[in-house]
């Protein structure tokens, strides 16, 4: 692995859109600060600065940046074959390659997403305040650096950056005391799953020798070769690495936080937490668990069988009686990470690792979407007194907003898989994944499951259609948010009618197109 | 006395001033990154580097900032 011991102006051409990033959160704190009249101009700074960081990304595999260096995937032989080799940078600890080309920009996706549906949500909660758009940049500037890390250190450090921010967005509503109080809980367990996961990767340290996974992975990968098997500490350390990851996706039994947090936080930040900071916790579960701890996988991978069937029996089973359309969708979301750790065991077999995997990122691509979505017309329901999150205040949204109404119908049946639409491609290649490694059981369960979760979100279908209104005033929709709603839309439908661009897509961010 | 409507009455000029001074706002923040990294690209060209519009981008980033917060500021004092 080429490293240099110093930074060299190719680094800085690597890390440019983090750059990028740094400067525009630290320019709208300065300007909320001397130009404090001027809320609504930081959105519109925040979106720019998102533009840029998103031209940085797109220079990336033009300027050559993959030509080169073998990179982590030649650790995994099924993926020799890799067209585009990663490079590294800063001094070997992150690695630029489709994959993580591939996270950045589903990341700036769902930030510009949620920034546009802020916008009028923040004025109608009188808390608009530069730091919220600087504090989503900062928390963008750590799933990065989870995204891109392989390094143990960079990962962590990433993961309390976007850690912290979120914190303090999640309580962001200073006058609300539920807003208050998830953002004490999360902090709590936040904290103390942190401290597991540090832990875990501690011992690996003290193991190896290094903080380097591909190191890990190779002196570990030696040591059970060695002796077959990989030994207590090993064990010890892979499990409360495995729980802290596991915790960061709310994975049930590690998911209590979800619900809680989900409700209290602004809606506007519950959508960015359930697509943005999931796929960034999911991009770091890739890289530690998959990559870095690939050797161990006849470990952790019953593990995971266990924890898959967990979210999604009591996820779907707690969103059946939820009459908070929040804390459904975070039960929703909960079960989603069941179906898509049913990828992760599938991904343990040789024959259905690249379906695996496929599905696994396919699932998050229109997650992002299809979730963002529905969170975005929750969001538009708040409205002078009414907070907008209880299945109530959706009755006879369709009589208030047709258009919204007739969104808010995609995104649901896409949440349950219904084809054609976005949610049935990510749920088949996840099965398809399952079946070809003959895990026919997990592949039942996740279809059986996939019928309850139609349950409860027809519920939500029945409230917007069938029933009357609380409230017959016209719903009013910021344009910020009517681009949002267009964008998920487009995007839920698009991929779910034409699902081949985006497949290549897949494809090529894990070096197969 | 003006009528109301016209450009001379003093809302509707109150409107325009208002227009111009977000407009110039809009416009002084990418003019600042366009001239930055315009220049940087110029000067990798000139001193055949890599690297320099990167510089340029940032300063001109940075520029941008401080020309946006100058502008809103003597704004809002007006």
């Amino acid at each position: 692995m080429p490293q240099s011991p110093y930074f060299t102006p190719t680094d800085y051409v690597m890390i440019l859109p983090i750059i990028m990033l740094t400067l525009f959160a630290l320019g709208i704190l300065l300007f909320d600060l001397l130009a404090p009249e001027w809320k609504r101009l930081n959105a519109f700074v925040a979106l720019a600065g998102l533009l840029f960081a998103a031209t940085g990304i797109t220079g990336l595999p033009k300027i050559g940046l993959f030509r080169g260096t073998p990179g982590i995937y030649n650790h995994v032989e099924v993926l020799r074959l890799h067209r585009l080799p990663p490079q590294f940078a800063l001094s070997g600890s992150m690695i630029i390659d489709a994959l993580t080309v591939y996270f950045w920009a589903l990341f700036l996706a769902a930030a510009a997403i949620s920034i546009l549906i802020s916008m009028r949500y923040l004025d109608e909660e009188h808390e608009h305040h530069g730091e919220y758009y600087a504090l989503i940049l900062f928390a963008l500037i750590g799933m990065m650096c989870m995204a891109a890390g392989v390094d143990i250190v960079l990962i962590f450090i990433g993961l309390e950056l976007m850690a912290i921010s979120t914190y303090i967005l999640v309580g962001f509503l200073r006058s609300n005391r539920r807003s208050n109080e998830a953002s004490l809980k999360y902090f709590l367990l936040g904290a103390f799953s942190s401290g597991i996961f540090a832990y875990g990767l501690s011992l690996f340290y003290g193991l190896t020798g290094s903080t380097n996974l591909i190191e890990i992975r190779s002196i570990i990968g030696r040591q059970v070769e060695v002796s077959g098997h990989p030994g207590p500490v090993v064990t010890l350390a892979l499990l409360t690495t495995a729980t802290g990851l596991l915790f960061k996706i709310a994975a049930i039994p590690f998911h209590q936080w979800a619900p809680d947090a989900y409700e209290g936080a602004p809606t506007s930040i519950t959508a960015f937490m359930s697509v943005a900071v999931k796929a960034a916790a999911w991009a770091m579960l890739l890289r530690v668990l998959v990559i870095g701890l690939g050797p161990l996988a006849n470990v952790w991978a019953p593990v995971i069988i266990f924890v898959a069937i967990a979210p999604m029996t009591g996820a779907n089973l707690a969103a059946l009686t939820q009459t908070n359309l929040k804390r459904l969708l975070a039960y929703s979301s909960i079960a989603h990470v069941g179906y898509m750790l049913l990828g992760l065991v599938a991904l343990t077999s040789r024959d259905a690792f690249l379906d695996a995997l496929k599905g696994i990122l396919l699932y998050l691509l229109v997650y992002t979407f299809m979730n963002l979505g529905a969170f975005a017309v929750v969001t538009s329901l708040r409205h002078r007194n009414v907070i907008g999150d209880e299945i109530d205040d959706i009755a006879g949204l369709y009589a208030r907003a047709p258009v919204e109404a007739g969104l808010m119908l995609i995104f649901l049946l896409s949440l349950a898989g219904i084809p054609p639409l976005a949610g049935f491609y990510g749920k088949y290649y996840i099965f398809l994944s399952l079946i070809e490694s003959q895990h026919y059981v997990l592949a039942g369960l996740g279809v059986a499951y996939s019928v309850f979760g139609l349950y409860y979100y027809l519920k939500i279908a029945n409230a917007v259609f069938m029933r009357a209104p609380l409230d017959n005033e016209k719903l009013p929709v910021s344009f910020g948010m009517r681009i949002a709603l267009a964008i998920t839309g487009v995007a839920t439908l698009g991929i779910g009618i034409y699902p081949e661009p985006f497949m290549r897509m897949v494809s090529w961010s894990i070096g197969l197109g | 006395m003006a009528a109301p409507g016209s450009d001379n009455d003093p809302e509707n000029k109150n409107t325009w001033l208002q227009f111009a001074k977000y407009s110039q706002l809009a416009f002084v923040f990418p003019a600042a990154i366009v001239v930055g990294l315009g220049l940087g690209t110029l000067l990798d060209r000139w001193l055949h580097t890599t690297w320099l519009y990167m510089a340029g981008l940032i300063l001109g980033i940075i520029a941008g900032f401080v020309e946006l917060i100058r502008e809103a500021a003597s704004a809002s004092q007006q």
